[in-house]
C-alpha cells in the first residue's frame, strides 16, 4: 500500500513538473518574442569592450566555439535558429542583447549562456554588433 | 583441508593484475575515443561543469549529446583498492530538460571486475528566466547492485566500509532506488555556486536517506583572448566541492556519515574535449582517506539533426 503511494506521489510529481513547464501559447508567445521581452533595465547597459577590436575576435572566437552549429559559422540562420547578422540584431541595444545571451530563450531552444563569465558575454556582443555593416557603408 | 600452492596463488593474483589493467584502459581510453570518433566533423563546443558529485543549473543545449566517461580510484582500509566507472550519456531534450542515462562498473583490487547497475536522470528548469538562485528538479531512478563504488553521491549513512566487503558477497544485492534533489544554483562575476539537496529511497521498504553536495568554481580568466589557445587561463576551470551524508528519517545528522573535500580543476580544450581532476580528500573516520576522481567528456553538439540527416531519405 505504501509503495502504491509513494509511486503515485512520485508519478504525481513528476507530472507537475512536467505540466508547469507547459504555458499556454500566449505565454509561449511572449517567452518567443526574444529580444523584445528584454527589461527596460537593460536597454541602457553600455558595453564595457566597445570600440575593442580584440574583443571582436574574442568574440568570433567564442561565437565559433557556442554559437555556430545552431547559427551557422556566417551567422545566417538555420532551420531553428534565427539568423544573427539581421537588422534587428544590429540595431538592439547591447544591453539587449546581453541580457538575452544570459537568460535564454529555454522554450525556444535558445540556451542561458550564464555559464560564460560577463565579459565573454560582452565580447560575444561586440562580435554580432560586428555582423552587419551600419547603413551607408 | 586444501593445501596452500604458491604458484597457483602467483597465477591468480597476475590474472587479477591483467584484468584491472584491462579495465582501466578500456575506461581510460576506449570511450573517449570513441567519443572523438563522433565528434569529429563538429564545429561547437559548449562548457562543461566542473563538479563531479555537485549539479549546477546548467542544462545541455537541446539536441546535444554529451559522452563522458568518469573513473574514480579509491584508497580502501580493511580491503582491497579500487578503480570505479560511470559511463555517461548526457542528452539535451529541450531547453528545460536534461537526461542522462549511466552505466556503472568497477574493478577491486584483489577481487573481480564487475558490472554495477545503471541510472537515469532527468533535470528540469522550472523557472525559464535568469535569477539570482536558479532552481533545478532532478529525479532519478537507480537499478544497481550493493557493489557499485562509483560514489556519485553520499547519502544516508554510506561509509567507507561499505566498500570492504567483497563483491561476490555485495552484487547479490539489489538497489532499485529514487533519488530526488534540488539544485540551487548562481552565477555572480564569473563564479558561480551550487548547492544540492539530496533525498534517496530504496524502493524495498528502506527509509529516505539524505545528503549534501555544494561546490564553488571560477574560471581562471574572465575573458576570452583575441586568438585560439589551449593553455589560456579561460580554458580552465578551478574550484571545490563538499559533500556528504546527512543520515535518515530516523537517524537524520551527522552521526555515523562521512563527508568529502575536493579541490577541483577542469580544462575546456578548444578540440572539444573537457579534462576533469579532482583529489577528494575524507574529512572524518568514516571516510575514505583519499579518492581520486578523473573525467574525460565529448561533446557531439546538433546530435539529433546528424541523427536526422542520417536517416533523411535523398533526393533523387
Amino acid at each position: 500500500m505504501k509503495r502504491r503511494l509513494f509511486l503515485m506521489l512520485t508519478i504525481l510529481a513528476l507530472s507537475s513538473a512536467l505540466g508547469s513547464a507547459r504555458r499556454s501559447d500566449a505565454e509561449k508567445r511572449r517567452h518567443g518574442s526574444g529580444l523584445a521581452s528584454a527589461p527596460e533595465s537593460s536597454h541602457a547597459r553600455r558595453n564595457p569592450y566597445e570600440g575593442s577590436a580584440d574583443a571582436v575576435l574574442a568574440g568570433e572566437k567564442l561565437f565559433k566555439r557556442h554559437c555556430a552549429e545552431c547559427h551557422g559559422v556566417d551567422a545566417r540562420g538555420r532551420e531553428h535558429a534565427p539568423p544573427l547578422n539581421s537588422a534587428s540584431v544590429y540595431q538592439a541595444p547591447p544591453g539587449d542583447l546581453f541580457w538575452f545571451l544570459t537568460t535564454g530563450n529555454l522554450w525556444r531552444g535558445m540556451p542561458s549562456w550564464s555559464r560564460l563569465p560577463d565579459a565573454q558575454r560582452w565580447q560575444i556582443v561586440s562580435y554580432l554588433k560586428t555582423l552587419r555593416k551600419p547603413p551607408g557603408h | 583441508m586444501k593445501s596452500f600452492r604458491p604458484a597457483s596463488f602467483a597465477n591468480m593474483l597476475r590474472l587479477r593484475m591483467a584484468r584491472f589493467r584491462l579495465f582501466a584502459i578500456i575506461v581510460l581510453t576506449g570511450l573517449p575515443t570513441m567519443a572523438i570518433y563522433f565528434g569529429a566533423c563538429t564545429v561547437a563546443r559548449a562548457q562543461e561543469r566542473p563538479y563531479f558529485v555537485t549539479y549546477n543549473h546548467q542544462m545541455e543545449e537541446p539536441g546535444s549529446l554529451e559522452i563522458s566517461i568518469n573513473p574514480l580510484f579509491a584508497a580502501q582500509r580493511s580491503g582491497g583498492n579500487f578503480l570505479a566507472s560511470w559511463t555517461e550519456l548526457e542528452y539535451g531534450a529541450r531547453g528545460w530538460w536534461t537526461t542522462e542515462f549511466y552505466l556503472d562498473g568497477q574493478t577491486t583490487y584483489g577481487d573481480s571486475t564487475i558490472f554495477t547497475g545503471f541510472r537515469w536522470e532527468n533535470r528540469f528548469r522550472p523557472l525559464l528566466r535568469e535569477h539570482w538562485i536558479n532552481p533545478v528538479l532532478y529525479v532519478e531512478f537507480e537499478d544497481i547492485n550493493a557493489a557499485d563504488k562509483t560514489m556519485l553521491e553520499v547519502v544516508g549513512h554510506d561509509v567507507e566500509v561499505d566498500h570492504a566487503l567483497p563483491n561476490a558477497l555485495m552484487r547479490r544485492k539489489r538497489q532499485r532506488e529514487i533519488e530526488a534533489k534540488l539544485i540551487l544554483s548562481s552565477n555572480f562575476k564569473g563564479w558561480n555556486i551550487s548547492e544540492n539537496i539530496i533525498h534517496e529511497k530504496n524502493l524495498s521498504n528502506s527509509p529516505w536517506e539524505f545528503g549534501y553536495a555544494v561546490g564553488l568554481s571560477r574560471p581562471l580568466a574572465l575573458a576570452a583572448r583575441p586568438y585560439s589557445c589551449t593553455l589560456c587561463p579561460e580554458n580552465f576551470t578551478a574550484g571545490v566541492e563538499m559533500y556528504g551524508g546527512l543520515g535518515d528519517r530516523y537517524s537524520f545528522g551527522l552521526k555515523d556519515t562521512s563527508h568529502y573535500l575536493a579541490p577541483l580543476l577542469a580544462w575546456n580544450l578548444p578540440s572539444g574535449l573537457t579534462l576533469r581532476l579532482s583529489p577528494s580528500f575524507g574529512l572524518n573516520g568514516n571516510s575514505h582517506r583519499f579518492l581520486l576522481r578523473f573525467g574525460v567528456s565529448y561533446e557531439v553538439p546538433g546530435f539529433k539533426r546528424r541523427v536526422r540527416q542520417m536517416f533523411r531519405a535523398k533526393k533523387p
